[in-house]
């Protein structure tokens, strides 16, 4: 007998919850249309970012927070920045935590977008993230730019998605450059390969066929990790060793790069060691490996390792770590991400200020015709995007190489083949 | 005056009443928030089913699963796998239910044997299998990289933004699945599941089939999952293994919990709380976000011990001045309802009474 009246209080009280809820859920959304496009008005405008700010890959968020030290900068030092339509705008910087889980990622850009209401996105960290909201994004003609990853579907895929936009050297390019270099020093190289499994490798390895294409060099033996389980890779690089290369391509994070170089010491094997750039950390891999076993190693880089010694007393390093302490307190200036955030963040004013209008459209059109240069990429390294002719921002990277205490740049940016 | 007073015609059009006002709510909801409010609302009414389905096995039947974000995983690649080769994405939704239903079977049979937590920790290994299994089925499941589950456009005669038509999808859907999950529990079924929770033995002795009833609601409850997990795929309009991890399956029971541990309704406001608890804190301070998610949940559990429905209920039924909360007690009552209400109602003196012992 008593069951509806249960029933009834039950349903009552989800429809109360469930009201309160909309009622949180729809305060905050306060964002009017003033200019052409949403989220630019005569003196702001607003850029978000989806990154992990928490969860197991939460050291990523270092990247945002190197760039809104860099608008924080912007913002107070010259009032904003200046587009081609004569307007000074403030940049409001949003950033989203998306746990480096592309559903979430979804729903972040989601709230940009929609709620939000955003005039653009930039520096979005992650390939498999952004990657998932590809089709939204562009479906939407929402500007996401200067995504902090270098897989090559950016470029591939530009003319169906023109609306993303890699800022990171593109995988392939890197990898064909690296194979290039390899063959003018050893026209009949025989290279090994530990790369870890997923697109990355794959990208990094279809670049090294194309940039040994047509020489007598050959790829000998491929081995492939699984960059998630925490097995190590001794047993792949033993295979590698007895494989008979002379060379060794390590596609991997810093963390397994310093345990397949120590590896190659143990076996006492010392082929001409290819690096990719998530490899060629100085400190961590370079120096904490053994120099012995890394002394020689070859890399192809697009910005200044905080950590390198050579710039120590580079004055656009001395200038970029007193700016960082007054307008990023607390952030670690040797931190190679905070870096990336920062340069990442210098190239999005750059295109800020060659934008015609106050458009989505024309953000797009500006970004993707960048060529100015910032002062903490490697000497000689500028932005060279040309339209769908030439999706990617950097084509020429210079080669470095390690002579036991600097990642020496050893020639000028070259092009892949 | 309250409502018991009432005669049982008027009581049923009470009840008639707000099912209809749910349903009109339910259909008039998409015009009235925003796309994005819409979005997270559609998400949390997914994982409502979701959070049903492991109420029923864990609420009602005290079986204790870590493992439905697997149930979830082979919903949302099986329905993203068949829709994007071209099966309807409607009926691509009954293979997805039938899928988890089966593993959800295969799970259930070690129940039978294991109790309490060592049946945990068998959940436990499905849990963690799930991620690497996804990997391994790269050709099939698109491994890391996911799969981009493209939304459905609503039929031109609607008008409709495809947000508008998920939610009606998935709220047609979740009624259903709702009122069916009310009847089964509110029956046979759902005394016979109280009768294993509460004592194996006794519900063998009055004729209870233990066996049948818990590996038959390990696949209903593995199936509803399931069934919640391709209507996840469709509504974010992405499947990756990320998703699918462990800490989601705790999610989930934090969810049963926070909601009313064996109550109905509280899936609902459980899933509604943890899909935009998060954003909540992280709205507050970004890097603080996860302790206030996590200083919100405790602060939940302190004051509604019996979950939030068994808060408003007694709430609510104190406003009615109901003189015994007591008669609520009835054999079907949801465990933590019932406490929370008669130890409310009895003595504030008294210390709060162990949830079981």
């Amino acid at each position: 007998m008593q069951e509806p009246t249960r029933r009834t209080t039950q349903f009552g009280s989800a429809l109360i919850a469930l009201f309160v809820l909309a009622a949180c859920g729809n305060s905050g959304n306060n964002s009017t249309q003033t200019a052409s496009s949403p989220g630019i008005t005569d003196t702001t405008i607003q850029l978000g970012e989806t990154a992990p700010f928490s969860g197991p890959l939460s050291f990523g968020s270092a990247l945002p927070k190197g760039a809104q030290a860099y608008f924080n900068y912007i913002n107070q030092s010259q009032g904003g920045v200046k587009s081609g339509d004569g307007k000074r705008r403030k940049i409001d910087f949003i950033t989203v935590d998306d746990q480096y889980d592309p559903a979430r990622t979804v729903q972040a850009f989601k709230q940009l977008v929609e709620e939000k209401q955003v005039f653009a996105d930039v520096l979005s960290l992650g390939t498999v993230t952004v990657s998932a909201v590809r089709p939204y994004v562009n479906q939407q003609k929402f500007p996401t730019l200067f995504i902090s990853s270098g897989a090559a579907m950016w470029a591939n895929d530009a003319k169906t998605y023109p609306w993303t936009m890699g800022l990171s050297p593109d995988y392939t390019t890197e990898g064909a450059i690296l194979g290039r270099y390899l063959t003018t020093k050893k026209p009949n190289a025989k290279i090994a390969v530990l790369a870890q499994a997923g697109d990355v490798g794959i990208d990094y390895q279809a670049g090294l066929k194309r940039g040994i294409a047509g020489t007598n060099a050959s790829i000998v033996a491929t081995e492939t990790f699984n960059p998630t389980a925490a097995a190590t890779v001794d047993s792949q690089m033993s295979k590698l060793a007895n494989s008979g290369a002379d060379s060794l391509l390590i596609i991997s994070t810093a963390n397994t790069a310093a345990q397949a170089l120590k590896k190659t010491g143990e076996l006492a094997w010392h082929p001409t060691v290819l690096l990719v750039a998530s490899a060629a950390v100085i400190k961590s891999v370079l120096i904490g490996a053994g120099v012995q076993n890394t002394t020689g190693s070859i890399a192809a880089g697009w910005f200044k390792d905080p950590l390198d010694t050579q710039w120590a007393n580079d004055p656009d390093m001395t200038k970029y770590r007193s700016l960082l302490a007054q307008y990023g307190p607390g952030l670690d200036s040797n931190d190679g991400l905070v870096l990336q955030g920062w340069v990442g963040a210098e190239m999005v004013v750059e295109a800020l200020k060659t934008m015609k209008q106050p458009t989505r459209q024309s953000f797009l059109d500006s970004a993707r015709h960048l060529n100015t240069g910032v002062p903490l990429l490697l000497p000689g390294v500028v932005p060279t995007a040309d339209g769908l002719n030439s999706p990617t921002m950097f084509r020429k990277l210079p080669i470095q190489r390690f002579n036991g205490t600097s990642l020496e740049v050893i020639s000028q940016p070259v092009a892949a083949p | 005056m309250t409502l018991r007073e009432l005669d049982s015609r008027t009581r049923r059009w009470i009840a008639i009443g707000v099912v209809a006002a749910i349903a009109v709510c339910a259909i008039a909801f998409p015009f009235l928030i925003s796309s994005y409010a819409l979005y997270q609302f559609n998400v949390a009414l997914v994982l409502a089913v979701g959070v049903l389905g492991l109420n029923l096995l864990t609420g009602y039947a005290g079986q204790i699963s870590l493992g439905h974000n697997a149930f979830f995983a082979f919903g949302a690649y099986t329905f993203a796998i068949l829709w994007s080769h071209g099966v309807n994405y409607v009926v691509a939704l009954v293979p997805a239910f039938a899928v988890a239903m089966v593993v959800g079977f295969v799970i259930g049979l070690p129940a039978l044997r294991l109790k309490g937590l060592y049946l945990a920790i068998v959940t436990v290994g499905l849990a963690i299998t799930t991620e690497p299994l996804i990997n391994r089925l790269t050709p099939l499941t698109g491994g890391p990289q996911g799969l981009i589950v493209i939304q459905p456009a609503p039929p031109d005669w609607t008008g409709l933004t495809t947000g508008q038509w998920l939610w009606l999808i998935t709220a047609a859907i979740a009624v259903a699945v709702f009122v069916m999950a009310r009847n089964l529990v509110r029956g046979r079924v759902g005394r016979a599941l109280i009768a294993i929770r509460e004592n194996e033995v006794a519900g063998l002795t009055m004729g209870v089939d233990v066996a049948a009833y818990k590996t038959g609601i390990f696949a209903l409850s593995g199936g509803l999952a399931g069934l919640a997990g391709a209507l996840y795929a469709l509504v974010v309009g992405f499947v990756g293994p990320g998703s699918f991890t462990l800490i989601f399956s705790i999610f989930l029971l934090v969810a049963m919990v926070i909601g009313g541990l064996g109550t109905v309704m509280g899936a609902l406001v459980g899933a509604t709380v943890i899909e935009f608890l998060p954003t909540w804190a992280s709205g507050i301070n970004q890097s603080l976000s996860s302790i206030i998610y996590a200083a919100a949940l405790i602060l939940l559990m302190m004051v509604a011990r019996g979950g939030l429905i068994g808060l408003l209920t007694s709430a609510t039924v104190r406003v009615l001045r109901q003189p015994k909360a007591r008669l609520f007690a009835d054999s079907a009552q949801p465990r933590g309802a019932a406490e929370e209400s008669t130890t409310r109602s009895q003595s504030r003196e008294l210390p709060p009474k162990g949830r079981r012992s």
